[in-house]
């Protein structure tokens, strides 16, 4: 069940991860085109 | 793309969330399997992941396809943005494999042919991915990136037949339409998580073309401008020339 547990947390939280950083280079781009515009 | 749907589908996130909340609802429920015990519950999060994988890379190669017959730049972001994807997918797979091979083989990591082809399809896309970024020229990249897109298609073939060509570690594909050996929970168990797994790469594809495209416009917007850039302040060689002597 160890293994079970540590392969879930970081499958999950590895897209957790790319999901956040995903959003933070969105907002940095919205906030670059806002600035251009 | 439209504006609208730039803006609206905040439902395929909340459906991504939802999708995932269930997967992991029917991956803790499922029966335990006698062979394996609790970690055969990583089958849930490894098939889908590779599975992705699989999708990722094959989307990337018809945009590249798309891009070379249209021309339309935006299937260029398409196939970056997927890649992209696909390489996150193949690194979970990779290491929710290596997890799953510790509890069943006791290793982490064997050069059995099945894990190695992976490890080079991940390399191919991550050398992808860096062309993607050495290029400035925008047509130019599409065009190379493109190339490279369909070519890394064809790895993919033996990644997923190694299990039948050779005999390895690795067991035989997990789901076999035509021969589903899996009990009803435990099959549906999987499907959910696949279903899952799949909306979750559609709703990030959706935000990681809409990161290209702001990224392109930038880029588009920074050479419109008429201020020096890299390169303006070298002029180039002429024969029999001396230098600043002249």
């Amino acid at each position: 069940m160890r293994y079970v547990v540590i392969g879930y947390i970081l499958t999950y939280g590895t897209l957790i991860g790319y999901v956040w950083l995903l959003a933070a280079r969105l907002r940095a781009a919205n906030k670059r085109a806002g600035g251009q515009a | 793309m439209t504006d609208a749907t730039r803006r609206s589908p905040a439902w395929l996130d909340v459906l991504a969330v939802v999708s995932v909340v269930a997967a992991l609802g029917f991956a803790l429920a499922s029966p335990r399997v006698e062979s394996q015990g609790d970690a055969a519950r990583m089958l849930f999060i490894h098939v889908p992941t590779i599975w992705l994988a699989y999708l990722a890379f094959g989307v990337t190669f018809l945009a590249s396809i798309v891009y070379l017959a249209t021309k339309t730049l935006k299937w260029d972001l398409v196939a970056g943005s997927s890649a992209e994807l696909g390489v996150v997918f193949t690194i979970l797979a990779i290491f929710g494999g290596a997890i799953w091979g510790k509890a069943t083989w006791n290793v982490y990591w064997t050069w059995d042919a099945r894990l190695t082809l992976t490890a080079v399809m991940l390399f191919i896309y991550i050398g992808y991915l860096a062309l993607r970024r050495a290029i400035a020229d925008p047509e130019a990249r599409a065009r190379r990136s493109a190339v490279l897109g369909i070519l890394g298609l064809v790895q993919l073939i033996p990644v997923h037949f190694s299990v039948t060509w050779w005999r390895t570690l690795h067991q035989t594909n997990t789901f076999r339409p035509r021969d589903i050996q899996m009990d009803g929970p435990i099959l549906a168990a999987l499907l959910v998580s696949v279903a899952a797994f799949t909306v979750v790469y559609a709703a990030l594809l959706r935000h990681r073309i809409r990161l290209a495209e702001l990224e392109l416009a930038a880029l588009e917007a920074a050479a419109a401008t008429d201020g020096p850039v890299a390169g303006d302040a070298v002029s180039p060689p002429t024969i029999g020339s001396t230098g600043a002597a002249e």
